[in-house]
């Protein structure tokens, strides 16, 4: 199966994830997952690539806690503070989510995480939650 | 045995705020600078090797600086590769241009009005290009500062770290060299109260481990081996000795653990190709977007053992008198975030032996390293005194 360009392949991705049901491209030549979504696998240059449902597992990889408003402006500003972090999934590869619905002073790199979804901006965006 | 070229002038603006000025204006008061101190003529100007502002790019650049200028050299360019990594190359293309006969004569510059250009209402470094983070980055409100934060907190985490005692003598030992350079934007004395109660912008990273968005630029003039000996420069020519390179990834989520960051590859490549060992290095500039940037390069380098750079710069490993003085004049940190170029321009000035009341005793080779985007690209090059 083949991905047409890079538009489908970041479409395909970010309907999964308004479907609250995120789904992660994989080679089927290599038989690895990767992120981020693109149509030729970064590991051996494959086209075979199709999406497959996440676990939802993972765990911190590293994370910050952002206390002071800086950069662009986005929704995030009003959520101060919030936790980005560096999620490394159970498919083995790694992707930056948020970690909420948590004491953000009780996160920890290597901590099990669980994916859930949050809405920012009118996007519905991956996130986890302590597990 | 020359190398094709060297460096024989400097010329860095003064740091800090310039509202109405743009970054091409800015970079043409450097060039200007840098030919002055070289006594090189405009006219005998073959190539313009110019970076444009990361605030407001111009695309082909070099072009726009060098019709502003109102000169018609060979070559001019936009040389965007990432941080101080730019700077080296640009100097690894000039000398091998000018080994080859191309020119004589070329300029290295960079500036941006990253303070006073930035749209209202925003905090922090900004852009109004795309930098490869908007799909799978920016909308999980991560900026250049928490990223970074991720990276610190990393360091701290692999070596079991306390974030006070890791990064506080860092951000001192840059106050304290800053305080020697009239050219340096943060130049008031720190206390560790003064770091304890500085704001946490994005944890662990605090607005006292943060390179300060500033308005400057610098430039400096590679001659060839044929111009400096018909010319007789005024200044002791410096040389690059060696340079190696390499790029791991370009957004966070994609960057490998820190000890295998593309610098652990690269700086022994550059230390080996100038044959040099690390007991020769008198000093060393590294690319401080935060402090953490400078322990995880001092490891990476080789200068420390994984973990241990905190300790050594808390025992005075960088300050003036230190193992391994680096960044002399204040750093990103407290001089003013100026993409590294003022970063060369101090390890030359140390090499020459004018860097005033922060001079270091016979320096004879300079290491000037760093990174651009989130170690993104990284680099080392070895400087010294003569024409290699």
């Amino acid at each position: 199966m083949a991905i047409a360009h890079d538009t489908e392949a970041k479409e395909l991705f970010w309907k999964s994830v308004d479907a609250r049901a995120m789904q992660l491209p994989y080679c089927t030549t290599c038989s690895r997952f990767f992120f981020y979504p693109r149509p030729v696998c970064p590991n051996c240059w494959s086209g075979e690539v199709e999406f497959r449902p996440a676990s939802g597992k993972g765990t911190i990889f590293t994370y910050s806690v952002v206390r002071s408003p800086h950069g662009n402006v986005t929704g995030w500003h009003q959520r101060i503070p919030y936790v980005v972090a560096l999620i490394d999934l159970a498919e083995g590869v790694r992707m930056m989510a948020n970690v909420i619905d948590c004491d953000v002073d009780a996160v920890r790199s290597g901590i099990p995480v669980k994916l859930t979804y949050i809405e920012i901006d009118d996007r519905v965006l991956p996130a986890f939650t302590l597990a | 045995m020359g190398r094709g070229g060297a460096i024989i002038g400097i010329g860095e603006i003064k740091v800090g705020k310039h509202p109405g000025r743009t970054a091409v204006e800015m970079q043409a008061e450097a060039i200007r600078l840098a030919l002055a101190d070289a006594g090189v003529e405009r006219d005998q100007l073959d190539a313009v090797y110019g970076l444009a502002s990361y605030v407001r790019p111009l695309q082909m650049h070099g072009m726009s600086l060098t019709e502003y200028l109102g000169i018609r050299p060979r070559f001019a360019s936009n040389f965007d590769i990432g941080g101080t990594v730019a700077f080296m190359w640009m100097i690894a293309d000039a000398v091998a241009a000018m080994q080859a006969g191309r020119f004589d004569v070329a300029v290295c510059v960079y500036g941006d009005n990253a303070s006073t250009r930035r749209t209202g209402g925003e905090h922090g470094f900004t852009s109004q290009v795309e930098f490869g983070t908007e799909d799978f980055e920016d909308p999980f409100g991560s900026t250049l500062v928490s990223s970074y934060a991720m990276v610190s907190r990393r360091y701290l985490d692999l070596y079991q770290l306390d974030p006070v005692e890791t990064f506080w003598p860092v951000a001192l030992a840059l106050r304290t060299h800053a305080m020697r350079n009239e050219n340096a934007a943060y130049r008031k004395p720190i206390t560790i109260d003064d770091y304890r109660s500085s704001p946490m912008v994005a944890d662990p990273i605090r607005r006292l481990d943060s390179s300060p968005v500033v308005d400057g630029a610098g430039a400096f003039v590679i001659a060839s081996e044929r111009f400096v000996a018909a010319h007789k420069p005024r200044h002791e020519p410096v040389s690059m000795l060696g340079l190696n390179t390499k790029t791991t990834h370009k957004i966070p989520s994609q960057m490998p653990d820190l000890p295998e960051l593309g610098l652990a590859d690269a700086g022994p490549r550059a230390f080996a190709e100038a044959g040099i060992r690390h007991d020769d290095v008198d000093m060393l500039t590294v690319h401080d977007g935060f402090t953490s940037s400078i322990l995880i390069a001092l490891e990476l380098l080789g200068f420390c053992a994984p973990g241990q750079a905190g300790r050594f710069v808390a025992e005075g490993g960088i300050d003036l008198g230190g193992k391994l003085p680096t960044n002399t004049n204040g750093g990103l940190i407290s001089q003013g975030h100026v993409g590294g170029m003022l970063h060369v321009l101090e390890a030359v000035r140390q090499l020459r032996g004018e860097a005033g009341e922060r001079q270091i005793k016979d320096c004879a080779v300079a290491v000037v390293a760093g990174n651009g985007g989130v170690w993104a690209m990284t680099g080392a090059m070895v400087l010294a005194k003569g024409m290699g």
